[in-house]
């Protein structure tokens, strides 16, 4: 909670947070701020989905990432695909994502 | 009015008293669904100690009226310590006592769930914000469980989610449901619309091993299974690593490794698969709108519904770029 609320502080706006265990609804409080959540794990029925829908925060549940630690302060933009399926994609500079 | 009620007793409208897990359970239990046999403890005994209690009322004014979050952290837990301390009175305790007894062979114990008023209604879920307490024996425990449930609807989170749902925490009235124990073998959430795509014309089920604790908490990967309802065909199914199995041992929850046998395993074949969306089609036309429904199966091959709401989240499908 305390990290989250130093989130809150640094300013969360346009952040994507990388969420990497369980019992992930703690994030409530940033979520308005924030441009979309991925989460490690989880799925549709996870309440952190039910959550980030009501907020309209685009999310990815239950995302396989190989080093998580190496998406630190890259960009990176959440796009859906076919059926309930998403993508991440990661760029090292900004060009036409944040 | 009783402060303590059998689901099946509980009126449809009575949201104010028993909340909407309480109120939306006991009426498919009317309707013949298998729920799990249990009782309701009215809100008006947590507003009761609300009303009671001056230092509580006070700080959860000074919530409503902060824009800090750090200090929102600090008195909840103030409200934490006034709710722990407080004694619920005994003719209350008599009841909960009373009612324990009605329910017998709960080898597994009860499960101690919140009902707020504000909880599953159309535009807020509140979903995982509160607390459930799983496997809970004894009275003493039970009774502990009432409050630590009371005291999950201010815990740090809820309160922080509570001020951006712009929801005065005066309205937070929490009823508390005490229901048997399932040993599920397998557990799941449907939503009988595709929240994703907003397509009503679809069913979404999310399943795994043991009991739905580790899926709903998002600790899980779970299966994942889109169907049509009309005709009832799986039309995606994706295999979910099901990493952990929470299952209830006779005096507590025990989660293991889930062996890899079942992990690479889907946990519902078609058939069960349709005979879940069935159930989850009448419950969406007795509720009269699509259903985030949470269920399980027992040991006997029984579907049993825990939990049914109305999905807050369907809108014209949309996706916005960062």
């Amino acid at each position: 909670m305390k990290e989250v609320i130093q989130l809150l502080k640094e300013g969360a706006d346009g952040k994507i947070v990388l969420v990497n265990e369980g019992g992930t609804t703690f994030l409530a409080p940033v979520l308005a701020k924030l441009a979309g959540v991925v989460c490690i794990t989880g799925a549709l029925g996870s309440h952190l989905a039910i959550v980030t829908r009501e907020f309209e925060i685009p999310a990815l549940m239950g995302t396989k990432i190989e080093s998580p630690e190496e998406l630190d302060r890259k960009y990176v933009m959440i796009k859906p695909e076919e059926g309930s399926e998403g993508a991440l994609f990661v760029k090292e500079r900004l060009d036409n994502c944040t | 009015m009783h402060i303590v009620q059998f689901l099946e007793d509980i009126q449809s409208d009575d949201f104010e008293n028993h909340g909407g897990k309480a109120v939306n359970l006991a009426k498919l239990a009317r309707l013949g669904f298998n729920v799990p046999r249990g009782f309701s403890i009215s809100s008006a005994v947590f507003t009761q100690m609300v009303k009671k209690n001056q230092d509580l009322t006070s700080y959860l004014k000074k919530v409503d009226k902060s824009d800090d979050f750090e200090e929102i952290l600090g008195l909840s837990e103030s409200i934490q310590q006034i709710i722990d301390n407080y004694r619920i009175p005994d003719d209350v305790v008599s009841e909960i006592t009373k009612n324990l007894k009605h329910i017998e062979q709960a080898k597994f114990g009860f499960a101690v769930r919140s009902s707020a008023t504000i909880e599953d209604r159309r535009d807020v879920s509140f979903a995982g914000q509160a607390e459930s307490y799983l496997c809970v024996q004894g009275e003493e425990d039970i009774i502990g469980s009432v409050k630590k449930v009371w005291q999950s609807a201010f815990s740090d989170r809820a309160l922080v989610y509570l001020k951006t749902k712009s929801i005065p925490l005066v309205e937070v009235k929490m009823a508390v449901l005490l229901q048997e124990m399932i040993p599920a073998e397998i557990s799941g959430v449907m939503f009988t619309a595709n929240v994703v795509t907003s397509n009503t014309g679809e069913i979404l089920i999310n399943s795994t091993w043991g009991l739905g604790n580790t899926l709903v908490s998002g600790e899980i990967i779970p299966d994942t299974f889109v169907l049509t309802k009309r005709p009832l065909g799986v039309i995606q199914q994706v295999l979910g690593d099901k990493e952990f199995t929470s299952k209830p041992e006779i005096y507590n929850l025990v989660i293991t490794d889930t062996p890899e046998e079942k992990r690479s395993k889907f946990t519902l074949e078609d058939q069960a698969l349709f005979d879940i969306a069935e159930v989850g089609l009448k419950i969406e036309s007795s509720m009269e709108s699509p259903q985030d429904i949470e269920w399980c199966i027992k040991p006997d091959g029984k579907l049993v519904i825990l939990q049914s709401r109305p999905i807050t989240t369907l809108s014209e499908p949309s996706y916005r770029e960062e």
